[in-house]
């Protein structure tokens, strides 16, 4: 995923996102790309503690110089329900909260793909559960992709597409699948 | 343990080089400072012992109220000289006279360096005189003279070319016979020295046939001590016999204590940059013990002691200290010779013959290096003493604050630490002063605590002042704002850091106030007082003026009034009280000439008038208001004054005026005729030119110029303008000294933004990871450093400007307005320094910037 990201680079093969092949790109383009056509989601939320909930939220647009499109900042901010929070420093909020409004930002710059590095991997399940609601959500209604890497086959079940990588090589590569199928499909991996 | 530290040094060898650095400046200049003043010192007893080594026994005269600044009239003569040589066992006996005079090319130039005197000796039958011919002779004739090597080289001078000399009687040529050197080394310590005929020699020091030393040989068989006893006995009790090992003891004593007050101005900056670097240092490692809270809790885990927790962050106090103090000891060798340089550009020379570098240097140096590491360690090591076990598994446990001691432990606490300072402040008062400071501090801080019981610290200047900085930069967008943010992240770390610089900024804002003031106060004073034309002074301040020039002046046409004024000293009794005591040891003195002085200058009086001036006899004095009340002096007292040439007067106070401290008049004011005769002056300070009524004044002033040209090139006039813009240029002068020194601190506290910044850098790896990785760019992620430098060093700057400002206005105030000083703000300059505290923020943050924009970004996220 780092590769895909444009975080590393490929000692072999190429990456293309977006129609832009990453492997020639020098650094400065590199990062205008992350800021651009790439959104984030960690698994340790990584907000700025400086920061409000709405300033980490369009901070990537802060960066870029762009003016905040407020129509679409609204609804996501509706969408991942944290209007009554937007104020608020990261370390005000529940985890939960947290990773919403990492969502957020890495939807608000409207990007190409993505990348959601075990978005649930620090939540309680009901947390993680919305969390995973909000990623489909935003594939279903915004039409975002989203590249999800996770160990858990319940939000690995919330994908259309089911990749598995065992030591680096593609095992499998399937449409979406119930838990219980990509657990049988983790577990043969060992 | 050691070893434990040892390995945690070599993984952050930037960091103790940098944390080295803070306390290794400070150490430089001490070491440097005292380098220098042994080197000068060492220098200085070397050339007397060379110069007295020929000199069996020595007379001079009595040094009555520290004469020998030579503007008295020398006592020796021919019947003195011819006393000592019948003395039985004296085999030779030569008169000696000894003064400053200017030296000048023909054509105007001062040939000595920044135009200090030289020296004008009579030069010596060949068993007494120190100085021999490297080329030509000795003068031999009355229009010979020999220079020194040194000085000679340095102006590029040859045998037969004409020199002028001008001492207190009108300059004359001299043919260059000798270039001489001194017992072997080219020049007299530094010095240049000119050597005359015996008869020229008393021309140039104003004093026919007069002598002020008078050399003598033994015979064989009389030691010189036995031989000086003789001659003591010889002669009357007024005059001084030595040896010529102990007048050269005494002359090298009496530079010593002149010197002594070099090493003070300098060491008092070498303890300013000490107190910067206990500052950095207390906040590296406070900021580095907070970092490995996780690391202490895990050896409390282990089963170390706090004992152990705590000797383990002494320890890296201690190494710190060492490595410190070595790279500044070592500095300050290198620093020495820079440090003689910056005062020969700054107009005083002085001599360095080779590095001597005592015991007492690296002792000292070490010492305080280390100490003042290891003081401002031990703070933050009792603070990781109290880390938790718990500490090991969780991450983000805060340091619980220390329990309160009860008021019988403070007190106790207290006097042991009070007992401990001073116990310290007798051997170094230096790191007395700067324990005492860390204890005030920590009571402050303490009273704070005990106040505001349980209550979580709030820090109110530091978010204001950073939100004040934040919002002029931010129409720089998110890196300013966030730089801001991260500024008062830590405000407690941001507030010190700021503060180390705030201590150099604040006193550069202090001395330039009080420097402001002092020039609006002299300039305010000259234009009150001064009613005259001119102002003829030597052109070297410090200097005399022949009491030639005034009679000369008077004869120029055009010129209206002169009123020549001389400045002595003597010691007061006072006889309205019994016994007469002594009421003031050195007591300055001022003759005038009171027809001419009080058309010329105007003071305010509280008892008394003009008239009470021009009324003046031979036995009355003027005091000034401060004299007067500091000794409950009134009109008709009597008071004794003992004179510099040991003459005994009786004054009768008849007045009282309200002269302020940069007033003309001194303590006393008498005639000028009995400072001439009873306190032996032969010189004055300053003249007063007025022109005729009527008189054009551009020619008036061109006929005086061409006189003094002629006869006095040492003297030159001055409109009040003129001599208000000499006097501000020469504050500047020593101002710009002050801020050299000064930039020593200045720089200091560089180091310890550079090190917070890396530190806090650190700290927030992953969230500089997280920005990279969302596309923030290298150049931005630079800015976002840069800006929060900036606004580091900004505090300190705003700070140090308010509290020098305030300081220095409080100081005028309330401990010199009395004197008549007058607040002024140097607008300008406080301006400027304000910037260079925001370029030096800029500059501070180049290495963490490019540290933190380097950081690769994978490495970054998933950094612990």
């Amino acid at each position: 995923m780092h590769l895909l990201a444009g975080l590393d680079r490929p000692t072999s093969g190429t990456v293309t996102l977006g129609g832009v092949e990453l492997t020639g790109l020098d650094d400065r383009r590199l990062t205008e790309l992350r800021r651009d056509r790439v959104g984030f989601i960690f698994q340790t939320f990584n907000l700025l503690p400086v920061l409000s909930a709405e300033e980490n939220i369009v901070l990537p647009l802060s960066i870029a110089g762009r003016d905040v499109d407020r129509e679409w900042f609204d609804r996501l901010v509706d969408t991942v329900g944290i209007r009554d929070r937007l104020s608020h420093r990261p370390a005000e909020l529940s985890g939960g909260q947290q990773q919403r409004v990492a969502v957020a930002r890495a939807l608000i710059s409207r990007p190409s793909v993505v990348f959601a590095d075990e978005p649930s991997g620090n939540l309680d399940s009901k947390s993680s559960g919305d969390v995973l609601a909000l990623l489909r959500q935003a594939v279903d209604d915004f039409g975002q992709t989203v590249v999800m890497v996770t160990h858990d086959a319940h939000a690995a079940s919330f994908a259309d597409r089911l990749l598995v990588l065992a030591d680096g090589k593609i095992v499998h590569d399937g449409p979406a699948a119930s838990t219980e199928e990509a657990l049988d499909l983790m577990k043969a991996v060992g | 343990m050691l070893a434990l530290v040892l390995r945690g040094f070599l993984q952050r060898k930037l960091r103790v080089l940098l944390t080295g650095i803070a306390i290794a400046l400070g150490v430089a200049l001490m070491a440097g400072t005292y380098i220098l003043t042994d080197t000068i010192n060492h220098a200085f007893a070397e050339v007397f012992g060379t110069a007295y080594a020929n000199k069996a026994v020595v007379v001079t005269e009595k040094e009555t109220l520290g004469r020998g600044s030579g503007s008295e009239v020398s006592v020796l003569n021919a019947a003195t000289l011819a006393r000592v040589r019948a003395v039985p066992g004296v085999a030779a006996a030569s008169g000696s006279i000894s003064s400053r005079a200017a030296l000048l090319t023909t054509s105007g130039k001062r040939l000595t360096s920044s135009g200090a005197p030289a020296l004008v000796d009579a030069v010596q039958p060949p068993r007494f005189e120190a100085f021999t011919a490297a080329k030509g002779h000795l003068p031999s004739a009355a229009d010979e003279v020999a220079i020194d090597q040194g000085t000679a080289t340095r102006e590029h001078l040859r045998l037969g070319q004409q020199i002028v000399i001008a001492g207190r009687s009108p300059a004359r040529d001299y043919t260059i016979s000798g270039i001489a050197k001194f017992a072997g080394s080219e020049s007299f310590g530094g010095a240049s020295v000119v050597l005359l005929v015996t008869q020229q020699a008393q021309y140039v020091a104003g004093e026919p046939g007069a002598y002020n030393g008078i050399n003598v040989a033994n015979s064989a068989g009389v030691s010189p001590q036995e031989l000086a006893a003789r001659v003591r006995a010889a002669l009357p009790a007024t005059l001084t016999v030595r040896t010529g090992a102990q007048e050269a003891a005494n002359q090298t004593s009496e530079l010593e204590e002149q010197l002594g007050f070099l090493r003070t101005f300098l060491l008092i900056f070498a303890y300013v940059a000490l107190v910067v670097g206990a500052f950095i240092i207390f906040n590296t490692i406070s900021i580095t013990v907070a970092q490995r809270t996780r690391e202490f809790g895990l050896l409390r885990t282990l089963g170390a002691s706090r004992g152990q927790i705590m000797r383990a962050v002494v320890e890296e106090g201690l190494l710190l200290g060492v490595v410190g103090a070595v790279i500044g000891l070592l500095g300050g060798i290198g620093l020495a010779p820079a440090l003689d340089g910056l005062f020969k550009a700054f107009g005083a020379d002085l001599p360095d013959n080779g590095t001597v570098l005592e015991a007492r240097t690296v002792i000292v140096s070490l010492g305080v290096g280390i100490a003042v590491t290891v003081a401002a360690g031990f703070f933050p090591a009792l603070r990781a003493t109290r880390v938790p076990p718990i500490a090991a598994m969780r991450e983000g446990v805060a340091i619980p604050p220390r329990p309160l001691p009860s008021k019988r432990a403070l007190v106790i606490r207290f006097v042991i630490v009070l007992v401990l300072v001073v116990a310290v402040s007798s051997v170094s008062k230096g790191v007395g002063v700067v324990l005492l400071i860390g204890v005030v501090i920590r009571g402050l801080r303490l009273r704070y605590r005990l106040r505001h019981h349980g209550k979580q610290r709030n820090y109110r200047v530091i978010p204001a002042l950073a939100g004040g900085i934040g919002w002029l930069i931010s129409w720089r967008g998110i890196t300013a704002r966030l730089a801001r943010e991260n500024s008062v992240r830590q405000p407690g770390r941001t507030l010190v850091t700021a503060l180390a610089l705030t201590v150099g900024l604040g006193l550069v804002a202090f001395i330039s106030v009080l420097a402001a003031g002092t020039k609006t106060t002299i300039d305010q004073a000259v234009s009150r007082s001064f009613a005259g034309s001119l102002i003829v002074q030597n052109s070297q301040s410090g200097q005399g003026l022949p009491a030639a020039v005034a009679p000369a002046v008077r004869t120029v046409r055009g010129v209206g009034a002169v009123t020549a004024v001389a400045f002595t000293q003597g010691r007061v009794r006072d006889l309205a009280v019994e016994g007469a005591p002594v009421i003031a040891e050195k007591s300055t003195v001022t003759a005038i000439e009171p027809e001419s002085f009080v058309k010329m200058y105007k003071t305010e009086w509280e008892h008394g008038s003009p008239a009470t001036l021009t009324a003046l006899g031979p036995d009355d004095t003027v005091i000034t208001k401060k004299f007067a009340s500091a000794h409950d002096l009134h009109v008709g007292q009597r008071l004794s004054v003992l004179t510099a040439s040991d003459h005994e007067v009786t004054l009768t106070v008849k007045g009282i005026v309200k002269e302020e401290v940069l007033g003309l008049l001194t303590n006393l004011t008498v005639l000028r005729s009995l400072a001439s005769s009873a306190f032996g002056q032969r010189e004055d300070g300053v003249d007063f030119v007025s022109y005729a009524a009527g008189a054009n004044g551009a020619e008036v002033r061109h006929g005086i110029n061409s006189l003094l040209r002629a006869n006095f090139p040492q003297t030159h006039s001055q409109t009040a303008a003129e001599y208000t813009h000499e006097v501000s240029n020469k504050v500047d002068k020593f101002l710009l000294l002050v801020y050299v020194l000064l930039a020593l601190s200045v720089i200091v506290s560089l180091f310890g933004i550079v090190n917070t910044l890396i530190l806090s850098i650190y700290e927030r790896t992953r969230e500089l990871g997280m920005m990279r990785a969302i596309g923030t760019s290298r150049s931005q992620i630079r800015q976002m450093i840069r800006y929060e430098s900036l606004i580091t060093a900004l505090i300190g700057g705003v700070l140090g400007l308010v509290i020098g400002v305030v300081g220095a206005i409080l100081v005028t105030i309330f401990a010199l307005s009395g004197e008549g000083y007058v607040v002024s703000i140097p607008v300008g300059t406080l301006l400027v320094t304000l910037l260079a505290a925001a370029l030096a923020g800029l500059l501070a943050a180049q290495l963490p910037a490019r540290r933190a924009a380097r950081l690769d970004v994978l490495g970054a996220l998933t950094a612990e």
